[in-house]
């Protein structure tokens, strides 16, 4: 079983929000509903200060909060890693969202918090989530972590990743780049 | 009846309101709404929690009437049933509505997530509901049911239970330092004990008032004793709240704290949570002389403050924005105000509550003599209260 992962080398990123708006087009959501987002934060003191951006998404937890709060298993694990809903099963209730510590979930029209998938139903085939395919600059790695042979296996090794918040031990799948390593 | 059908003419438009904010959030869906993805959990949420919580309150101060043998209790044990019934018909009239997809409830029952709060609260309120419902059906029927003491027990247990459970839905998320912790299910008992004795004082007297009775003679002071001592116990609890607040080393429930001190929500948090809420009832039940009219007084601002605690208490944890990333914050404070369709919906379920237990009151038989014995009939209200 496919190990699904990805890593974010954001010390790449430009800015430019492609990704932001391939996911917008792959899923054909409202302007006003995206399932990624860029927080810009200054690092350094002056003169000597930059703009780091940092891509934030669903970051897929081993131990997600939104499924364990869940009271209709509308969100749900896959075997793969995925965290995805069911909207048939969403009553609508938020509390996902509010135990959410990433804060990526979007109500959709229809009501339902709805929040990046990783392109399931898209992924199985071969393709590459929108988000990785479409930037520029390959921020963003993604693969299949129990196969030694990947790109997301290979850049693992190579580099010291991080995860966001992780503190809050929800064991994410979405690895940052340690920049400066 | 010409009295009675006056006072019901304000809660009869109030849910009218409300039945027109319904039509509007289900034709325009959460955009009529103040919340936002930041704040996903407005004043709706904190209306439900108000009308449930005082409906267990009023549950568990009257349901003392069919376990115990105390007379005071006694006395109130049948309009305790229907004044839990209406409050708690008001808050479900909320969350059905707060929810997005409501139809989609079977859920609860077929794919059930039993590590879920909400789950719980689902279950343990609507096995409260149908206790209720038999408690108002059989007050009617077989008075003589209620006062099987067991059964009495068990759904005594059932009220601490959804109202601690109510508590733990915010005290399990670890993200929300301000909700986090274990005190959370202690507080919301002692708060809707306080609101279900505030409730039940201020119906009492509209009762009496209107009928003519001694029922608030008799009865007042018990109540009056409760609500003192939970208002006590509650200004305790926020005392310890905000100090440990300012002084937690976690930037959130710091924050927060502020929040409620000193930032957006300062002026309801002091004028209407802190002095309206808590303080000036303290000063007029213990320290000024005991007048019935004092501690309805008392009774209604309490349950004024006690709105505004909840909605403080949903907001506050929420305003503050989560860091995700260290270094990044995208403001101070995200901002919520309910919406026109909210309010209107707040007002509706206060005037549904009304409502629903004034019709009560007035087509059904709910008095009970001081003893405990139920009065049977109509024919014979009057002269048993008396003598009660």
């Amino acid at each position: 079983m496919a190990q699904y992962a990805m890593l974010i080398d954001a010390s790449r990123c430009t800015g430019c929000a492609a990704c932001r708006i391939a996911c917008q087009m792959q899923w054909q959501l409202t302007p006003d509903i995206f399932f990624n987002r860029l927080e810009f934060r200054e690092n350094g003191k002056y003169p000597n200060v930059r703009q780091e951006i940092v891509p934030i998404q669903c970051m897929h937890c081993d131990d997600p909060p939104c499924q364990t709060v869940c009271p209709t298993r509308a969100t749900y694990k896959r075997q793969d890693g995925l965290v995805l809903i069911d909207p048939s099963k969403c009553i609508g209730c938020k509390y996902c969202i509010v135990a959410c510590p990433y804060d990526v979930r979007q109500i959709n029209e229809r009501g339902i918090p709805e929040k990046c998938r990783f392109c399931a139903g898209y992924i199985e085939t071969g393709g590459q989530p929108p988000c990785v395919s479409t930037c520029m600059n390959e921020v963003r790695v993604f693969g299949d972590l129990d196969d030694p042979h990947s790109e997301i296996s290979k850049r693992m090794q190579q580099v010291k990743a991080y995860q966001l918040a992780a503190d809050k031990g929800t064991k994410p799948r979405v690895y940052y780049v340690k920049s400066g390593k | 009846m010409k009295s009675f059908q006056r006072w019901m003419v304000i809660p009869a438009v109030m849910v009218l309101i409300g039945i027109i904010g319904t039509i509007a959030k289900l034709l325009y869906g959460d955009h009529l709404l103040g919340t936002t993805a930041a704040v996903p959990w407005g004043i709706l949420i904190a209306g439900y929690v108000f009308f449930a919580a005082a409906a267990t309150g009023v549950g568990l101060i009257a349901g003392l009437g069919h376990v115990t043998s105390i007379p005071e209790f006694a006395a109130i044990e049948k309009r305790g049933s229907f004044l839990a019934l209406s409050l708690l018909l008001a808050g479900f009239w909320l969350i059905g509505i707060e929810l997005g997809n409501p139809l989609n409830m079977i859920y609860i029952v077929i794919s059930p997530n039993l590590q879920s709060g909400i789950w719980w609260m689902g279950f343990l309120y609507s096995l409260y509901m149908g206790s209720l419902i038999l408690e108002c059906y059989y007050s009617q029927v077989k008075p003589e049911y209620l006062h099987n003491r067991y059964i009495g027990i068990l759904v005594i247990i059932n009220k601490v239970a959804a109202v601690c459970n109510l508590g733990a839905i915010f005290a399990v998320l670890a993200n929300r330092p301000f909700w986090y912790g274990y005190y959370l299910p202690a507080y919301m008992l002692v708060t809707a004990v306080l609101s279900g004795a505030a409730a039940l004082i201020v119906t009492v007297y509209a009762v009496s008032r209107e009928q003519g009775s001694v029922l608030a003679d008799s009865i007042m002071p018990m109540l009056r004793k409760v609500m003192g001592y939970t208002l006590v116990i509650t200004l305790i609890l926020d005392i310890w709240k905000i100090y440990n607040g300012l002084n937690a080393p976690d930037y959130a429930l710091r924050t927060a704290t502020t929040a409620l001190i000193s930032g957006p929500l300062a002026w309801r948090f002091w004028s209407l949570e802190i002095v309206i809420g808590l303080m000036l009832p303290v000063i007029f039940v213990f320290i000024l002389k005991y007048s019935i009219k004092r501690v309805v007084a008392a009774a209604g601002m309490s349950l004024a403050g006690i709105f505004f605690i909840r909605l403080d208490f949903i907001v506050a944890a929420q305003i503050v924005p989560q860091i995700v990333v260290e270094g990044i914050q995208s403001t101070i404070f995200h901002s919520y105000s309910a919406s026109l369709a909210e309010w209107a919906l707040i007002a509706g379920a206060f005037g549904a509550s009304i409502l629903v237990y004034g019709v009560s009151e007035f087509k059904l038989n709910l008095k009970s003599d001081k003893t405990g014995n139920v009065v049977l009939g109509p024919h014979c209200r009057a002269e048993s209260i008396k003598e009660g």
